[in-house]
């Protein structure tokens, strides 16, 4: 099964900012800025998350929910070639 | 509790295979300033930490410090991949092979078993958070000193990437120092322990 | 009974007995006379008496010791009490200095008209004419939330704060 590359990378990027802003959050907790942008990037990875999870399997444990058979097994897992 | 998500944090892609370059990158896998030991060191400070934000601060550092340690796995793999033992003889990797083959078991570069020796939990926050800071700087300095070993663009890629974290962090724990001191008071930061000291201003207890 | 307060080891029994108004043994919090290692908000503590931590405010006999904070009549605290912080009232023995609370009020408020609300902690604070700096003590600039790459140049540099990305120069490339 051949991973979608470039979907995974804008997803890695897309998730970079989503942790980049909650770690300043942790240390700023008030900053509307910071939220808004948190905000912004989380909702277009859940998009991106759900095609990728669609057409590629599972990212997570619990999104192997609504699958004729367990996915969750399949490689290539994130340390192989393949899946890069 | 954990979750895993199935995806490096940034991508490895290693084209050769080279044994010299994973005797010297393990150690930020199993090595006194590598990605376990900080794991396990901010995963271990945060329990008795009273304020919430450095609690955060912490455990979201060390998860990604996980993250991290998965990627340095990630390296280690690739780079030993397919070798054969001629190879890994060549490579002077023949006294890693013998105990471990190609397995991937958390050591530094000089073969020593990675130990909770390499971190500190005093249980004192302003102690832990200095400790801390201290870490992310010789992981950082771990990583320049990979920079400089290692000439393959594809390696120097994902540990340039690490590295530039590593910075981040030390911004973040500076962050926590400062949270840290705006609760304390600035006439006397260590009157007391505020990571086992009971404070109860104003009648309510933090705790 | 008292409600909300779990005496002892089993959930609301008081070590021995029920808890209430006299608890034996591990009687932990709201207690009302509390026996052995009496721990919070505890009244009257009989015979071990010894570790009233919190909110000490009654003659906590013998053992008194450590009152801990907000000693406030710590009047009685007698013997070695270390009152440590917040301690107004005279305690005695090895009562160290009492810090004054914390004052977040450095007059820069006054001086410069600057708002100091937390409510947007990202923003740059007017400098304060007092430097809070105190010796034995190192502080962190605060940082702020801008100059900000887009996420994939972010990931490639390794953050997406322009301020935070100081790469290494000094190793060769091929």
């Amino acid at each position: 099964m051949l991973y979608g590359n470039e979907l995974l990378k804008e997803i890695q990027a897309e998730d970079f900012a989503v942790y980049e802003a909650a770690l300043y959050l942790d240390a700023h907790p008030n900053c509307e800025k910071a939220l808004a942008y948190y905000r912004e990037h989380k909702c277009a990875v859940k998009k991106l998350k759900e095609k990728y999870e669609e057409l590629y399997g599972p990212l997570t444990i619990y999104s192997s929910a609504d699958c004729d058979s367990w996915q969750w097994v399949n490689g290539p897992w994130p340390w192989e070639k393949e899946a890069n | 509790m954990f979750l895993y998500e199935k995806k490096l944090q940034y991508p490895v892609k290693i084209k050769n295979p080279n044994a010299k370059f994973a005797k010297i990158i393990i150690s930020q896998l199993g090595g006194p300033d590598g990605e376990l030991a900080a794991a396990m060191r901010y995963l271990h400070q945060r329990y008795t930490v009273p304020y919430g934000q450095i609690v955060g601060i912490l455990t979201d550092v060390a998860v990604e410090e996980l993250a991290h340690l998965e990627m340095v796995a990630a390296i280690l793999y690739q780079l030993t991949k397919g070798l054969s033992p001629e190879e890994i003889r060549a490579a002077g990797m023949d006294q890693y092979f013998v105990d471990h083959t190609a397995g991937l078991y958390p050591a530094s570069a000089a073969g020593v078993p990675c130990d909770m020796k390499y971190i500190g939990v005093k249980g004192d926050l302003l102690a832990d958070l200095n400790e801390d800071l201290a870490a992310e700087q010789k992981a950082r300095v771990t990583y320049d000193n990979i920079l400089r070993l290692v000439d393959d663009p594809d390696v120097q890629d994902p540990i340039r990437y690490l590295r530039a974290r590593e910075l981040v962090h030390y911004q973040r724990f500076g962050d926590a120092l400062r949270i840290a001191q705006d609760k304390l008071d600035e006439k006397n930061f260590y009157a007391f322990n505020p990571s086992f000291d009971k404070i109860c201003p104003n009648g309510g207890c933090n705790h | 009974m008292k409600q909300n307060s779990r005496c002892g080891v089993g959930n609301g029994s008081c070590g021995v007995s029920q808890y209430g108004s006299s608890c034996s043994a591990q009687a932990r919090s709201g207690c009302n006379s509390c026996s052995s290692q009496a721990r919070n908000g505890c009244g009257l503590c009989s015979a071990f008496r010894a570790r009233p931590w919190n909110e000490c405010d009654s003659s906590c006999g013998a053992f008194r010791a450590r009152a801990w904070n907000e000693c406030g009549s710590c009047g009685r605290c007698g013997g070695p009490s270390v009152a440590r912080s917040l301690c107004r009232g005279s305690c005695g023995g090895q009562a160290l200095s009492c810090p004054l609370q914390r004052s977040t009020d450095c007059g820069c408020e006054q001086s410069s008209g600057a708002d100091r609300s937390r409510d947007n902690d990202c923003e740059r604070e007017v400098d304060c004419d007092h430097d809070h700096r105190s010796l034995a003590m190192v502080y962190s600039e605060k940082q702020h939330f801008s100059s900000l790459y887009d996420p994939k140049e972010g990931l490639c540099r390794g953050t997406v704060f322009q301020e935070l990305n100081k790469p290494f120069l000094a190793y060769g490339r091929k």
